[in-house]
């Protein structure tokens, strides 16, 4: 068997919020192979946000261990897990987080400035590529404040896929949404699923989300639910 | 991070954030501004001062006195070694932009003591210490005849075992140890128009001498003198035996030392090796500096003061400590500019790192390291620095032309009333800039370690 884009060992996350320490995660131990889609879910407050924090490196105040493709993130430098991040991890968030004083084009590109050994126009020619794929090629010009929640959540999409990344983190991409985008954009995560195998993690508490999902996890209060966990 | 990147990062910035960057790179502009005009004005006022107030435009440079060996050293023996000035900082000297010639000065290192005086003052006279330097003799070349002041051993007499076998007033130049000597005509001196004054005004009077004018002197072909070389009253030389040689004064000079003997250079460089040592010949123990004019003597002094060689001169050294005092207090003020500015910067910074987590938490997400995200920040600020720099610099050039130009047109003609009251020498303008850019870096450098160290995480939790 190959190994796992994500496996975590005894992972605990406690949270210091003053007096009381709050214990996000306690003592998950999941394992997702490489292709798999795998949607997170539980109720608000349950971990969620922070499980995915986690595993995409951005958050490294945890217990226990964590490996991504293989290698325990606890061990390598901030640098080098942030270069983990640039090219293997592509995060796509419930607020969208596209800048503002950019162009939906500059915006796709925008983890393209962090990459050493990028090449300017395979980089334009991969944006372009990627707002077609996200239905977006003719709005390229136009700043995310011209454009509607679903179509924002797209460019994030476009962006997160700029450096072919292997991992897709997503935190309830369809919180802000209504249903009807909401749903678009579950169909657009199926294809990416289908077509590039690409692993997705998606976490919500949604279950219309978890009706593309290959397996489902259940989160509670930061414990994995592994009586309830399913084959989608 | 690549640098197109960062360029491409810094640049959006100047345009989204322009006001506030604006607002913050103001203090950074008049402090830079404050800076330049206050030292161009010091440098223009030191340049009239010792230009054309004090008209200087020779300078003797010495080497720091030999340090007090202390407790220590003298119980160790040693230390004390003289400084001297290198032929290397000699040549260097010439190199200064503005330097006409480079006339060093080799003293006497060793003792010495003379007698003689009887063709004037009617019977010998003598000096238990005879302090004496050695010139190139062209610096004398204006105060004497042609011929008289150069080294006797240019044109050696006969060879000689001792003075008896020399005629007129010919003595045996003959070192200790050497097989054997030459004739040798008495080593003409020059003496300096302060210490004739002394003598004529104090020291004649007392003793019933007549007074030694300059004309008595030419008169009476030059007074002839016995030195002893290595040997005074105060001791004698560590090596090499003391021995006997005829001088005669030829002139009284501005070039020669004030108390003392002046030698031909060849002639002194040869007794110091003699008496003490291959460095005593070859270390010169001052270099007077010409320069083509008085306003360069500014730079002459500050070319001497990096190889560590001050003014003997005490005016020129003081108009030049003065100025340079004034220019640091008013350095100061614009320093204090600066440091406020800096402060400014830093408040600005922090707003805008504070306001931009979310943007900087995502580019940590895509892959930006700390460091990259501290090292745009820190770009920013410098890029900025630069902008407020130049700003400083047109601003400090404007304000000193309208000064200028005010003195020119407002204020009554004083002696030496120049056209302008500053210089801008390349290097000011450089100056500026680095102080600018550096303010700015320092301002920004607490908001950068603290964009750096924006949780990823939490920052985008929010929305
Ligand atoms: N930065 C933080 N500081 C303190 N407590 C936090 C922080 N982030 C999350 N928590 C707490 O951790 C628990 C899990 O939060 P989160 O992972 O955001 O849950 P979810 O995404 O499932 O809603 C919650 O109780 C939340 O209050
Ligand atoms: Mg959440």
């Amino acid at each position: 068997m190959s190994v796992p884009a994500i496996r975590t060992r005894g992972l605990s996350r406690v949270h210091d919020g003053g007096r009381d320490a709050r214990r996000a995660l306690v003592d998950v131990e999941i394992a997702i192979e490489e292709g798999e889609f795998v949607c997170v879910l539980g109720p608000s407050g349950s971990g969620k946000s922070t499980l995915l924090a986690v595993i995409g490196g951005l958050d490294r105040g945890y217990q226990g261990q964590v490996e991504l493709f293989g290698e325990d993130i606890g061990r390598v430098s901030d640098a080098a897990l942030a270069r983990l991040r640039g090219e293997r991890i592509g995060f796509v968030f419930q607020h969208f987080h596209l800048l503002h004083h950019l162009t939906v084009i500059e915006n796709v590109t925008t983890p393209a400035l962090f990459d050493p050994r990028g090449d300017e126009e395979a980089c334009l020619a991969r944006a372009k590529h990627l707002l077609d794929r996200v239905g977006l090629a003719d709005r390229a010009g136009d700043t995310p404040a011209e454009l509607s929640g679903g179509q924002r959540q797209r460019v994030a999409i476009a962006r997160a896929l700029l450096r072919k990344p292997k991992l897709l983190l997503c935190d309830e991409p369809t919180g802000n949404l209504d249903a009807d985008t909401g749903a678009r954009i579950i169909e657009l995560f199926e294809e990416l699923h289908r077509e590039e195998r690409l692993t997705i993690v998606a976490v919500t508490h949604e279950e219309r989300l978890a009706r593309a999902a290959t397996r489902i996890l259940r989160l509670h209060d930061g414990r994995v639910d592994a009586s309830k966990e399913e084959p989608a | 991070m690549k640098l197109a990147a960062l360029v491409r990062l810094v640049r959006r910035d100047l345009a989204r954030a322009r006001r506030a960057l604006a607002g913050s790179a103001f203090g950074i502009a008049a402090g830079t501004a404050t800076l330049v005009f206050f030292l161009a004005l010091g440098l223009g006022v030191r340049a009239v001062l010792l230009g054309e107030v004090f008209p200087i435009d020779r300078i003797e440079l010495e080497p720091p006195k030999a340090k007090d060996p202390g407790l220590l050293g003298l119980l160790l023996g040693g230390g004390g070694e003289p400084t001297g000035i290198r032929p290397d900082d000699v040549d260097a000297l010439g190199r200064v932009p503005g330097v006409k010639r480079v006339l060093p000065k080799l003293s006497l290192a060793f003792p010495a003591s003379a007698r003689g005086g009887r063709e004037i003052l009617g019977h010998d006279v003598g000096a238990s210490e005879l302090p004496g330097d050695g010139i190139d003799p062209s610096l004398a070349a204006g105060d004497v005849k042609p011929g008289l002041f150069v080294d006797p051993m240019d044109t050696p007499g006969p060879a000689c075992a001792d003075d008896a076998a020399c005629t007129g007033g010919a003595y045996c130049e003959r070192a200790e140890g050497a097989a054997e000597g030459r004739c040798s005509a008495p080593v003409p001196a020059i003496v300096s128009r302060y210490l004739v004054e002394i003598f004529d005004k104090s020291i004649a009077p007392a003793h019933g001498f007549p007074a030694v004018g300059e004309t008595l002197l030419s008169r009476a072909q030059g007074i002839t003198f016995t030195v002893r070389l290595g040997e005074s009253l105060l001791g004698r030389a560590k090596q090499g035996s003391p021995r006997t040689i005829r001088a005669r004064i030829v002139g009284i000079s501005g070039s020669a030392t004030d108390l003392g003997l002046t030698f031909p250079l060849g002639v002194v460089r040869r007794w110091n090796r003699e008496f003490g040592g291959e460095r005593a010949a070859e270390r010169y123990s001052s270099a007077v500096v010409e320069a083509r004019s008085g306003a360069e003597v500014a730079d002459v002094i500050d070319a001497g003061a990096r190889m560590g060689l001050s003014p003997k001169d005490t005016r020129a050294r003081d108009v030049s400590v003065l100025v340079s005092g004034v220019m640091a207090l008013l350095s100061l003020v614009a320093g204090v500019v600066l440091v406020v500015s800096a402060s400014s910067i830093t408040q600005t910074f922090r707003a805008l790192v504070l306001e931009r987590r979310s943007e900087i938490a995502l580019y940590r997400a895509v892959g930006a390291t700390a460091g990259e995200i501290g090292a745009w920040t820190v770009s920013l600020a410098a890029v900025v620095g630069f902008f407020a720099g130049a700003l400083g610099l047109l601003v400090a050039r404007i304000l000193a032309f309208f000064a200028d130009w005010a003195a020119a047109e407002k204020l009554p003609d004083f002696p030496f009333k120049p056209d302008t009251f500053f210089a801008f020498p390349w290097w000011l303008w450089l100056l500026g800039m680095g102080f600018s850019v550096l303010f700015s870096v320092l301002g920004a450098i607490g908001p950068a370690r603290a964009a750096a160290k924006v949780d990823p995480a939490r920052a985008l939790a929010g929305s």
